[in-house]
Order: structure tokens, then C-alpha cells, then sequence
């Protein structure tokens, strides 16, 4: 585990020297929720809400996109490896298969909380976003989310041969996610056979995991069914992504 | 760490490297063909062969990146195939091509590659200092790997190599682009790796530097084994030293065996230089007059290494 910990501190100094990749995912989100917070406000209405302000609706759904968006700092490390052939070096230490990738997903899991926890306290602050449920309840959909994203990210450096492979499948996933899983327009505002993929795609969890702690005011046992579906999609991913990762292909950075 | 004495290779039950019927194919091709390859403890064999002979994938059979089709690699004893991890941690490799971390300082390079090998605190603190000394790098240490020159970080891509002191050092072409400063360093450091008793694998196209490093050298062809000899033997085995007599005007037809004559020189092959020159002079008979200069060209290992690819060709 101590060498899983030299990589994650290792990678986590390139992230310090070149931050602009994590501050483009904090700012992004945290603009794109204070315009389109307005937009929900109907929405809501429709949904039955009252006394809204849009927010319930935009900090979660920004939140929950740009958690999926976060798995790029991932495959970023992983494949940069290649190009800088340090990846070889890496593979002729005593450095384990298992830690070579925890120690590149760790610092992921870390920045995913991260963010999650910066654009909550800025809709709080800026937006006035009122959570009705247990802040408890509100971190363990955040916990579940961060370690959905993690594993979907792992999944992404095993099945991607070159870097554009990996964000091309990345923004692809999330942004159908997105769209189906309702983290943009509530699924019951879509049409019905939306909502009936809605429950295959890990956004739809995180998202109606927020709104039941958020609208809804509930607790750690109301999203208890959520958590577990996204425990369940982080399973299956990292069980995809053991099957399919071969630390021995030639992957590619620049082409 | 320091250049010494050459003690030469450590022969005993376990050698540094032990390779048997090595077999590497890539899409049907055999790339490598049932090689044999056994390396002492504190020896330095020279990898040699033209583009494509295999070297690299060699290199990398025995480093672990890549699978054998058949046969076994084992260091100090250890089976490369078998018990990966165990032999990682007694291998140091630097490829090709440079590959350090440009946003890292030359320290923190360093310090993470020792770190991954398992180094920890005064131990992982001494193994790096002593390696800035030894590769003239302890005032950029501070420095950012982007910041070098091309020959500073081919010494910090050496470094990192090294810094856990593996026993196994793989070094496939180190100097490649190197300018003289560099690369004399470079040989002067693996000269010294082996005379403390690590076991040392070079490839290269330099054929100078594998006779400043007295290795003995390995020729790959077509996959195989074509020789392992010393550098001496090796010359001797395909070269032969020439006696070169250049004439005012067309040069005479001499009666030695394997003379040939090129317009107003004449080459004739020696074995014992210093007995032959006397008497090819006294050969040249009444063309003495005309007898401008003789030379002596030594035979050297590019000329016996071309002679070898020649005859391989041949075959």
C-alpha cells in the first residue's frame, strides 16, 4: 500500500504544478449551475415543489455530470505514462498491477469529493440551496458517486488503447448518462421509455439519490437503495475493468 | 560506485543472468529464435546486431514487459516468467528512449522510482545523493526534468535506472544521442556497476564503446545467437591487421598471400605486423625507390563486425 501511496502523491504534484485541469472542473460546473438554476424552477413547479429556487435541481445535476467529466484525470495519468515511456518503468519496478492503479485512482476519489463538496457549499452560499434531508445521507450518495466514478474511470484506462479512445468514451458515457439518467431534465418530464432506461445508467442513482435527500428530506435509509445500486455499478465496472486490463498493451498518448 | 581495477566476471553457481531457448514471436515472426545467453556477475556484455535483430525485444523478455513464447529467463536465480515481482525489484532498466517525469525535479525523479523499488528514508536519501555525485547532477537537483539539456536527462534517465541498485542493469542504447561528456560518463558509471559486482546488459550501436567497456559481445541475427566472444577474439576471428605501402605511381603486385593492390597502395594482411614490415619492404625489390609511406591499419571491432554481418549475409 505504501507504493500505491508514492503514486497517488506523486501524481498528486503534477496536479499541484499543472492544476488547471482540476480548477476547469470546479469553475465550469460552478457556472454552468448559476445559469441554468432559473431554467428548473418550472420544472419543479411541475414536479409538484414548492417553495424552490431552482437550485435542488441544478447543484446536484452539475455535480453529478461533472463527477463522470472528473474520470478524465484518470485516464490522463495512465496514458501520459505511455508517452512519457515511463509507463515500462514503472511495470520493471516491484510496483503490483493493483497498485499502480489505486495509486492512480486514489487521487481521483479524493478531487471527486472534493468537488462535489465545493459546488454544494457554493450552491449553499451563492444560490441558496436548502437540503431538507440528513447532510449524513447527502455524503454517502457523494461517497457512493465518488467511488462509481473511480471505477468508471479504471474502466476506461483497460478498454481505451490511445488517450483519445479514453475521453471519446468518457464524454460519450457521461453525456448519454447524463441525458437518460434525468441529471439534466428530470426523467418524468421525458418520455416514458426514457424514464424505463433511466435505472441502467449510474446517473440516474446519484441524481434521484440527491433529490430524495434534497427535496424529499430523507435520510441515510432513504438513499439507502440508491447507494447501493451505484455500489453495485462500481462492482461491475471494476470487475470489467480487471477482466479487460492487460498492464502489458502498448497504449498510446499522442496518437 | 567508484571505477576500479576490472576484476572481471564472477563465475559461480548462479549466474546474473541465465537465458535458455528464448523464443519471441510477433504475428508469426520469430524475432527471437531459441536464444542461449548466459551472463556473470560483474561482466558486461555488449547486445549487438543490426536494426531488427532482436536487441530490444531481448531487452524486454528479460525485463518482464513482454512474454516469451518458450524458453526461461532467470536473474540471479530468480525465473523472470514465474516469480515477476521477485526479479523486478533486482532489475534496473533504461530504454531507448528518455523517460522521466518533465514536471519533477531531478530529485523527486529519483526519489520515486527508488521509493517504488521499496528504498525508505536515509536509506532512499544516500542511494540518491550518491547517484546525483556519480552523474555529475547534485547542482540541477533542485531543477525540473523539462529544464535539462538532452544529455542531462539522459543521465537522470540512467539514474532512475539505478537508484534502487538493481544487480541486473538492462541498458539498450543509454547513449544514443549523448554528447561525449555524457556518454564518457555513462560508460565510466556502467564500467563501475559491473566492477561491483552488478551483471550488465548493453546494447548499442557504438561499436567504440563496447571496446572502451571490454565487454564481451553478443551478436543478434535474424533472432539467433550469431556470436559471444571477446572483443579481441572477435577482431581476431574475422580481421586481420594490414600492412599499407603507398607508392609514387602504380603500385607494384607484391607475392604475399592476400595482398591486393588499389591503385598506388598496396594492402597486405599481417598477423605480426612488426616481423612483416620488414619484409614486405624487402619485397618492393627495386620498387623501394618509389616507396612513399607505409602504415599500419589495425583491425578494430566495426571491421570485424561488418565482416561478421557480411558473412551472416552470405550464408
Amino acid at each position: 500500500m505504501n507504493r500505491a501511496l508514492t503514486v497517488a502523491r506523486h501524481d498528486l504534484v503534477w496536479l499541484r504544478r499543472d492544476p488547471a485541469p482540476v480548477i476547469t472542473m470546479l469553475l465550469t460546473p460552478a457556472l454552468l449551475m448559476f445559469f441554468i438554476k432559473p431554467l428548473y424552477v418550472g420544472a419543479l413547479d411541475r414536479l409538484g415543489y414548492r417553495g424552490v429556487n431552482g437550485a435542488e435541481l441544478a447543484v446536484p445535476g452539475m455535480t453529478v455530470m461533472f463527477s463522470f467529466f472528473m474520470a478524465g484525470l484518470v485516464t490522463e495519468s495512465v496514458f501520459r505514462e505511455h508517452g512519457l515511456n515511463t509507463w515500462a518503468r514503472l511495470r520493471v519496478s516491484p510496483l503490483r498491477d493493483t497498485e499502480l492503479m489505486t495509486g492512480k485512482v486514489a487521487p481521483c476519489l479524493v478531487l471527486v469529493m472534493a468537488q462535489s463538496c465545493v459546488l454544494f457549499l457554493l450552491g449553499r452560499v451563492v444560490m441558496d440551496l436548502r437540503v431538507r434531508g440528513s447532510l449524513l445521507a447527502l455524503l454517502a450518495v457523494m461517497a457512493a458517486l465518488s467511488a462509481c466514478v473511480v471505477a468508471f474511470s479504471f474502466l476506461l484506462c483497460a478498454v481505451a488503447r490511445t488517450r483519445r479512445q479514453a475521453f471519446a468514451y468518457e464524454r460519450v458515457t457521461t453525456l448519454v448518462w447524463v441525458i437518460l439518467g434525468g441529471t439534466l431534465v428530470p426523467t418524468e418530464l421525458m418520455a416514458d421509455w426514457v424514464g424505463s432506461l433511466a435505472g441502467f445508467t449510474p446517473v440516474y442513482w446519484a441524481s434521484h439519490g440527491y433529490r430524495e435527500v434534497i427535496l424529499d428530506g430523507e435520510g441515510v435509509a432513504g438513499v439507502l437503495p440508491h447507494v447501493g445500486v451505484l455500489c453495485g455499478f462500481t462492482v461491475l465496472f471494476v470487475a470489467l475493468a480487471v477482466w479487460r486490463f492487460n498492464g502489458g498493451a502498448d497504449k498510446q498518448h499522442w496518437d | 560506485m567508484t571505477p576500479g581495477p576490472t576484476p572481471g566476471p564472477l563465475p559461480g553457481p548462479t549466474p546474473g543472468l541465465r537465458i535458455r531457448g528464448l523464443v519471441k514471436s510477433f504475428g508469426g515472426r520469430r524475432v527471437l529464435d531459441e536464444v542461449d545467453l548466459v551472463v556473470e556477475r560483474g561482466e558486461v556484455v555488449s547486445l549487438l546486431g543490426p536494426n531488427g535483430a532482436g536487441k530490444t525485444t531481448l531487452v524486454s523478455v528479460v525485463a518482464g514487459l513482454l512474454r516469451p513464447d518458450a524458453g526461461s529467463v532467470s536473474v540471479l536465480g530468480t525465473d523472470v516468467v514465474r516469480a515477476p515481482r521477485a526479479a523486478r525489484g533486482r532489475i534496473g532498466l533504461a530504454a531507448q528512449d528518455v523517460a522521466v517525469y518533465p514536471t519533477h525535479t531531478v530529485e523527486e525523479n529519483l526519489r520515486f522510482f527508488g521509493a517504488l523499488a521499496g528504498l525508505r528514508r536515509g536509506e532512499l536519501r544516500t542511494s540518491v545523493d550518491t547517484l546525483l555525485e556519480t552523474l555529475d547532477l547534485t547542482p540541477l537537483r533542485r531543477r525540473r526534468a523539462r529544464e535539462l539539456s538532452g544529455g542531462q536527462q539522459r543521465r537522470l534517465h540512467v539514474g532512475c535506472a539505478l537508484v534502487h541498485r538493481p544487480r541486473l542493469i538492462l541498458l539498450d542504447e543509454p547513449t544514443a544521442g549523448a554528447d561525449p561528456q555524457t556518454r564518457r560518463g555513462l560508460l565510466r558509471q556502467v564500467r563501475a556497476l559491473a566492477d561491483d559486482g552488478g551483471t550488465v546488459l548493453y546494447t548499442t550501436h557504438y561499436l567504440q564503446e563496447v571496446e572502451e567497456l571490454d565487454a564481451r559481445v553478443v551478436v543478434l541475427g535474424d533472432g539467433r545467437v550469431r556470436e559471444d566472444a571477446g572483443v579481441d577474439q572477435l577482431i581476431a576471428r574475422y580481421t586481420r591487421s594490414e600492412l599499407v605501402l603507398r607508392f609514387s605511381g602504380e603500385a607494384p603486385e607484391l607475392p604475399w598471400p592476400g595482398a591486393r593492390v588499389a591503385g598506388d597502395t598496396v594492402f597486405l594482411p599481417t598477423d605480426r605486423p612488426g616481423v612483416d614490415l620488414v619484409k614486405a619492404v624487402e619485397l618492393t625489390g627495386q620498387d623501394r625507390e618509389r616507396l612513399r609511406a607505409v602504415e599500419l591499419s589495425r583491425a578494430g571491432l566495426e571491421a570485424a563486425y561488418l565482416e561478421l554481418l557480411g558473412a551472416g549475409r552470405d550464408e
